[in-house]
């Protein structure tokens, strides 16, 4: 038993750790009209494959830097590619003249203030930065 | 040569009439780029091992031009629906040497939502990978098989193409229809071709994609006398969670000349993703297609399709982000044939294509991708 506690309790400990994790949401302008997004509707957007929202509107994406706790977590849970898979899959999409990778904004300040004021564009967040500014159109 | 220039001014020109700054989100110049160093080494001195259609090649020396290459590209976005891409690409092709030429200048359309004109130079969607077969950072393999990327003849379009894409439910439909001009290369000799009609019809899912198409042409200008040419292909790749698998099929044809250029190819890749590491194992094939009621022509000119088998095994390093490195080890079987893959530029004319290879040959490549 007690072999078992010593055992358990350290994995438990990391496996919180694991469900710690940072909570990323996809969000918009408080302004917007959009409300509930699909994970799918949220991954067509951000891999370019469309550039409305489905109930019309332009939808213009923009990204976290590449060291962001979100990002990762974003696209695996959205599009279910990695960090590598969507790096090929951009030099893909761009070498082909199908599309350039969403613009890079730099912090989650920078990026509210963009979102909040213009309501085509979508970004996304840690659950925790959303205030009366932006809302959240979905959760994976 | 002139032609090219030409389209080349044309579409700086054009990139010209687009706004050259970047303010809000969406009104902007995007200028990128790719390329490839390799190295490559086989184990024959009886010719020269290249890659689509390249003259020349790798020996039991180290050649440095088989894969590599460098690709600028530019894209100006007017707007939300109207766009240019010019992109310039050095790499060797037929002339034994690396070349520099404009390998897209087009116009890109977008009047609405799935909808996508594009117009002028482009590449033609012949395989799963057309368009971004240049770009070894976008690919598992380190080059794609040659028993089937090697067999297209008419690698760009100069036209238009219309595609529509629509969404239902988690499957992604798109169709695509073109028409235009291209460039049939052959044993090292250029035809005009007119008249080229095609479709391509693409199903894709979160982790799998089918791909269906076809091209053709009635008028290809050979000593004057306009000859049929056709090259379908189907295909299908998986991504998903670390497995990469990719297979595909086609078929070239022509009318007069059947028995020369006939062939049907096809492979089949495999790879499992360890992290920043995904080895992968390739089988590809081509077989000559052979009708008795064409056989005279057989004598007359060397064989374009031959047969050859590669078994191929390899390895992707997603070394740092935006550069890769690749190691790749095959073993050609020509059956005694001159194969796809060879050529001897000492020789003269259409000969350069025509050696045979007594022996199975093994090839080692090396390879760093980058993308920037």
């Amino acid at each position: 038993m007690r072999t078992f506690f010593r055992l358990a309790f350290p994995s438990a400990m990391i496996f919180g750790l694991g469900l710690a994790h940072a909570d990323v949401v996809a969000v918009v302008s408080a302004k917007s009209s959009v409300t509930d997004l699909t994970k799918d509707q949220v991954s067509d957007i951000f891999l370019g494959k469309t550039s409305t929202f489905p109930k019309g509107g332009q939808a213009v994406p923009i990204d976290q830097t590449g060291d962001s706790p979100v990002r990762d977590e974003f696209y695996t849970k959205m599009t279910g590619r990695t960090a590598a898979q969507l790096k090929s899959y951009w030099a893909k999409q761009t070498f082909s003249g199908k599309g350039t990778p969403p613009k890079v904004i730099s912090g989650d300040a920078e990026i509210k203030k963009l979102i909040a004021a213009n309501p085509n564009i979508i970004g996304y967040l840690d659950k925790s930065k959303i205030d009366a500014t932006v809302k959240a159109v979905c959760a994976p | 040569m002139k032609f090219r220039v030409t389209v080349a001014a044309a579409a700086l020109m054009m990139s010209g009439i687009f706004p050259a700054y970047a303010d809000g989100l969406g009104d902007y110049f995007t200028y990128s780029g790719f390329g490839t160093l390799g190295a490559v080494r086989s184990s024959t001195d009886e010719a020269q091992f290249g890659y689509n259609r390249q003259l020349g090649g790798a020996t039991e020396g180290v050649d440095f031009e088989t894969d590599s290459d460098l690709g600028l590209q530019l894209t100006g976005k007017a707007n939300d629906w109207l766009s240019a891409t010019v992109q310039g690409l050095a790499e060797k092709t037929d002339a034994d040497r690396i070349s520099m030429a404009v390998e897209w200048a087009f116009v890109k359309v977008q009047p609405i939502d799935g909808l996508t004109i594009r117009g002028g130079r482009m590449a033609m969607p012949t395989f799963i990978v057309s368009d971004s077969i240049n770009v070894g950072y976008a690919t598992t393999w380190l080059r794609a098989p040659n028993e089937v990327y090697g067999l297209a003849m008419l690698p760009l379009l100069e036209g238009a193409d219309v595609t529509y894409r629509k969404s239902v439910g988690p499957v992604a439909l798109s169709v695509t229809a073109l028409g235009g001009e291209s460039t049939l290369r052959a044993l090292g000799t250029n035809y005009e071709a007119r008249d080229v009609r095609g479709a391509n019809l693409q199903l894709e899912t979160e982790w799998v994609t089918f791909r269906a198409g076809r091209v053709e042409t009635s008028e290809v200008e050979v000593g004057g006398t306009p000859r049929q040419y056709s090259f379908t292909g189907f295909g299908a790749s998986v991504d998903h969670n670390n497995i990469v698998a990719q297979a595909e099929f086609v078929q070239r044809r022509a009318g007069y000349y059947y028995n020369i250029v006939s062939a049907n190819g096809w492979y089949l890749m495999g790879g499992y993703r360890f992290g920043k590491f995904t080895p992968y194992a390739i089988y590809s094939s081509t077989d000559p297609q052979y009708n008795p009621d064409s056989a005279p022509v057989q004598l007359a000119v060397p064989l374009i399709s031959n047969i050859q088998k590669t078994v191929a095994a390899g390895v992707r390093w997603d070394a740092f982000s935006s550069v890769d490195f690749k190691l790749q080890v095959e073993r050609v079987n020509t059956d005694g044939t001159p194969g796809i893959s060879f050529s001897d530029p000492d020789l003269a004319g259409a000969l350069r294509f025509d050696v045979p290879i007594t022996h199975p040959v093994t090839v080692v490549s090396a390879n760093v991708d980058f993308v920037f």
